[in-house]
């Protein structure tokens, strides 16, 4: 009973809340700078050596804006289940990443916040912190509704499982 | 927390996905064709390659790609260059990579260990081409530049290095037979 109580602010609503403005706000900050300098973030994409070059630019196009509207998908509490679930892959996705070029040695610059080869290298850090991240996102996807959050309008769910 | 749980999460979680998905990218390209800073979809190589090693630049796209009028050559020219044994070929690599295969008759110089005595031995009235392990090893580019620095005559590089090599089943050696 004891143990009930004390996980109980685990299953409020507000704590939901929190997290999901608390990641919103990592995804959103960390899209900007990217948004607004594909080309360094391509480069840093094509430094991870693990994509094929034509993909790069693509990913550089595409991956940020993601983020982006991941971030204000989630603070704004709307699709919830995809927008945590892109998030879980996401994050997986960069653990992998980093991972492999921690395992392989490299030294570069991981562009996860900043674009700028000063500042940002790869290190145990950024796992350890997308790990915590990876954790929170997926009480997101997998926990209790949490305060204020919206599901897109019914013509897109018409199929969905009651 | 149940299979079947997590599968409705799941199939909730498609649709919405597949939005999203599709809404970022869209975003995404109408962004990157409208903005200055925009980028062409399909990223081309740094260097631009030339058969047979004679025009060369590298690519003014991609700035601070770093490596300025470097000569490369594919497989077949260096093949023949190998063949009429009319150059030398130079072993950027870390020797270890270098003692478990290289083309036949290359020099090992190890572009992160550069000594005098090594620089010394390198033949000053021959071609020089230099190589590394893939198309995307950095090693060959930064001798051929550092050779050039040093006044080295003519200077190649073979870019697709010994993977390029290996695929056309070009001969190599370990260091131990050559030895014998």
């Amino acid at each position: 009973m004891n143990l009930n109580k004390k996980s109980e602010w685990l299953r409020s609503p507000g704590f939901g809340l929190l997290v999901r403005l608390f990641l919103g706000g990592v995804f959103i900050y960390a899209s900007l700078d990217k948004i607004q300098n594909p080309a360094a973030f391509a480069k840093i994409i094509d430094n991870y050596r693990i994509l094929p070059l034509v993909t790069v630019n693509l990913l550089a196009i595409f991956l940020p804006w993601l983020e982006l509207i991941i971030g204000v998908c989630l603070i704004l509490g709307i699709a919830r289940n995809g927008s945590s679930f892109i998030l879980s892959g996401m994050i997986l996705v960069f653990i992998l990443a980093i991972g492999s070029v921690l395992i392989r040695g490299l030294d570069i610059s991981c562009g996860c916040f900043t674009t700028s080869s000063e500042g940002d290298p790869i290190a145990l850090k950024r796992l350890l912190e997308d790990l915590g991240f990876l954790i929170l996102s997926l009480y997101l996807w997998l926990g209790p509704d949490s305060l204020w959050h919206w599901r897109l309008p019914r013509l897109w769910r018409s199929s969905l499982p009651a | 927390m149940n299979r079947d749980f997590i599968k409705t999460r799941m199939d909730q979680a498609v649709k919405e996905m597949l939005i999203l998905l599709v809404l970022s990218a869209g975003i995404g390209l109408i962004y990157n064709t409208l903005s200055r800073n925009g980028l062409p979809l399909i990223a081309r190589s740094q260097v631009q390659y030339s058969p047979e090693g004679q025009s060369f630049r590298s690519g003014s796209e991609n700035p601070g790609a770093g490596y300025s009028d470097l000569r490369l050559i594919n497989r077949a020219a260096a093949y023949r260059y190998f063949q009429s044994d009319s150059a030398v070929f130079l072993d950027a690599r870390p020797v270890e990579d270098y003692l478990q295969g290289h083309i036949p008759g290359a020099m090992s110089v190890p572009i992160e260990k550069l000594v005098p005595e090594q620089v010394a031995k390198i033949p000053r009235e021959r071609l020089l081409i230099t190589y590394c392990s893939d198309p995307d090893c950095h090693q060959a580019f930064d001798l051929a530049n550092a050779l050039l620095d040093l006044g080295f005559g003519p200077v190649l590089v073979f870019h697709e290095g010994m993977s390029g090599w290996r695929l056309a089943n070009y001969p190599i050696v370990r260091s131990s037979d050559e030895s014998k």
